[in-house]
């Protein structure tokens, strides 16, 4: 049976499917392309990959310029040690939407 | 010794007059083995009697590389035709300067046994320049087959011949130990044992071909401080000037010079630069270079090598790996720059590029693979690296 890890992101249940990285010995967490195929939570927030590219709406949180998800003051990470979150832009909500 | 038979040779008084220049110094450039053809009867050397144009491309006093060093790094400085590698090793007639010539083959073609092994047999010798190429390419074939110890020692061997000269050493031959003592360390990324403006300033005494390669480590050392405007200036001037074609320390400025457009977000310039490396590299087979600035090159070998030669680039990645560990294992902990372990050669590029700003629309343009591919390698590199934006990637990365 296929590892995964389970995420509760907001009211989401989310199984992230786990890999073995021969490489370097880990499992690799493999997140889907949430850009291509949007999650939203029961709030309407997108649920994001901390390493996607920066969206014309993003700002920094400190004077360094805004790369990506993980460093927008929107972003808001599903935990100390996860790589995806939600974004909080108001522009990105979507009123009702999300899969349970 | 018996003297040729047919050659006239003259005194080191004669020399001395001739080539305006004091007794000692010839008597110390000849025990250098920077006089070709010189031997010693007894206590005395006996200089050959060449024509006046030659003598002054052995006369100390000339600006311009002199004495050509011909056993310091000798295929390195061949404007051999490519292609005709092998054919020019097996022409050199001195024997010990064809052991140095094979030995620096086996290493460029990706064959650091059997370059060690050559190697390891002048690391005593008294010739200087045959010493100086010798502990040179122990010391990085044996990065590349994991020995670290005997690189570590090769390594200190090549500094102490440096503190080893003095005001009396020729000027060619302090040029020639330094020359060596840089390259060893700007390659490693280690730091300078002297300063770099001493380096810069000796480049003039080294022959044509060595002069190039020093100037492909005077620009990798500039690329290191991130300049990498002043290191291209540097690259592209030395490739203006070019009269002869030395293939290797050529395919080794190209290189660089790919790692400098990259950085400076200019792939296509970069994309030139690589496949004039290849050019050069692919009639003899001297892929080391490209294993070693695998690195560097943010994914350039993966979007102009892979598809159209798999094999070759399959041999490349294997000596990735094999170089970095070792380059990682030697490298000073000093300087506190750590470099990535876990990292597969492709996550490595990709996070190199993302290091530097890419975005991951843009790394995939260039790769030629899709960006959610491309979120799949950062996504692996910030989990294996346990970091949480692209930005916190460049301690992690190359210098």
């Amino acid at each position: 049976m296929a590892q995964t890890r389970h995420y509760e992101i907001e009211g989401l249940s989310l199984e992230i499917p786990l890999r073995y990285d021969a490489h370097s010995g880990l499992y690799i967490e493999e997140y889907p392309d949430f850009k291509a195929n949007p999650v939203y939570t029961p709030r309407g927030s997108p649920v994001m990959f901390i390493g996607e590219d920066r969206c014309p709406h993003a700002q920094s949180v400190d004077e360094e310029e805004c790369q990506d998800c993980g460093s927008c003051r929107f972003f808001a990470s599903a935990g100390a040690h996860s790589w995806i979150g939600v974004c909080r832009h108001p522009v990105r909500q979507k009123q009702g939407a999300g899969e349970g | 010794m018996e003297a040729d038979a047919e050659m006239e040779y003259i005194t080191v008084r004669e020399a001395a007059r001739r080539w305006n220049s004091s007794e000692k110094l010839i008597r110390q450039r000849c025990a250098a083995g920077l006089v070709p053809g010189a031997r010693k009867f007894g206590g005395a050397w006996a200089i050959p009697d060449v024509q006046e144009s030659s003598s002054d491309e052995t006369s100390p006093e000339r600006g311009e590389s002199a004495g050509p060093c011909p056993a310091l790094m000798p295929l390195l400085n061949s404007p051999f035709p490519p292609g005709r590698c092998l054919e020019y090793i097996e022409g050199i007639a001195d024997s010990h300067i064809r052991d140095i010539a094979r030995s620096e083959y086996f290493y460029f073609s990706g064959q650091p046994e059997e370059a060690a092994r050559l190697a390891e047999l002048y690391l005593s010798a008294p010739d200087p320049q045959l010493r100086l190429s010798a502990c040179l390419l122990y010391a990085y074939a044996n990065l590349s087959t994991g020995m670290i110890q005997k690189a570590r020692y090769a390594l200190t061997e090549v500094r102490s011949m440096l503190t080893d000269v003095n005001a009396d050493t020729p000027p060619e031959l302090r040029a020639a130990a330094l020359f060596t003592v840089t390259a060893a360390a700007v390659l490693l990324h280690l730091p300078l044992p002297h300063g770099s403006d001493e380096f810069y300033k000796s480049i003039k005494l080294l022959p044509p071909g060595l002069r190039l390669f020093a100037l492909y480590v005077q620009a990798h050392y500039t690329y290191i401080q991130g300049d990498y405007g002043k290191s291209i200036g540097i690259l592209e001037t030395a490739f203006a000037m070019e009269t002869e074609v030395y293939p290797i320390p050529l395919l080794y400025m190209h290189l660089a010079a790919v790692m400098d457009y990259m950085s400076l977000k200019q792939p296509d310039k970069a994309e030139e630069h690589l496949r004039k490396a290849w050019h050069l590299a692919q009639p003899d087979d001297l892929i080391e270079g490209f294993g070693e600035h695998h690195g560097l090159v943010g994914g350039m070998l993966e979007a102009v090598l892979k598809k159209d030669y798999p094999e070759d680039f399959k041999r490349i990645i294997a000596i990735t790996y094999r170089f970095s560990a070792g380059w990682r294992k030697v490298h000073n902990p000093v300087t506190g720059h750590d470099v990535a372990d876990n990292l597969t050669t492709t996550e490595f590029a990709t996070a190199m590029l993302a290091a530097r700003g890419w975005t991951n629309q843009e790394i995939a343009d260039h790769m030629g693979i899709s960006p959610n591919t491309v979120k799949q390698y950062i996504s692996n590199t910030l989990q294996k690296l346990n970091i949480r934006q692209r930005k916190d990637l460049k301690q992690y990365m190359l210098r």
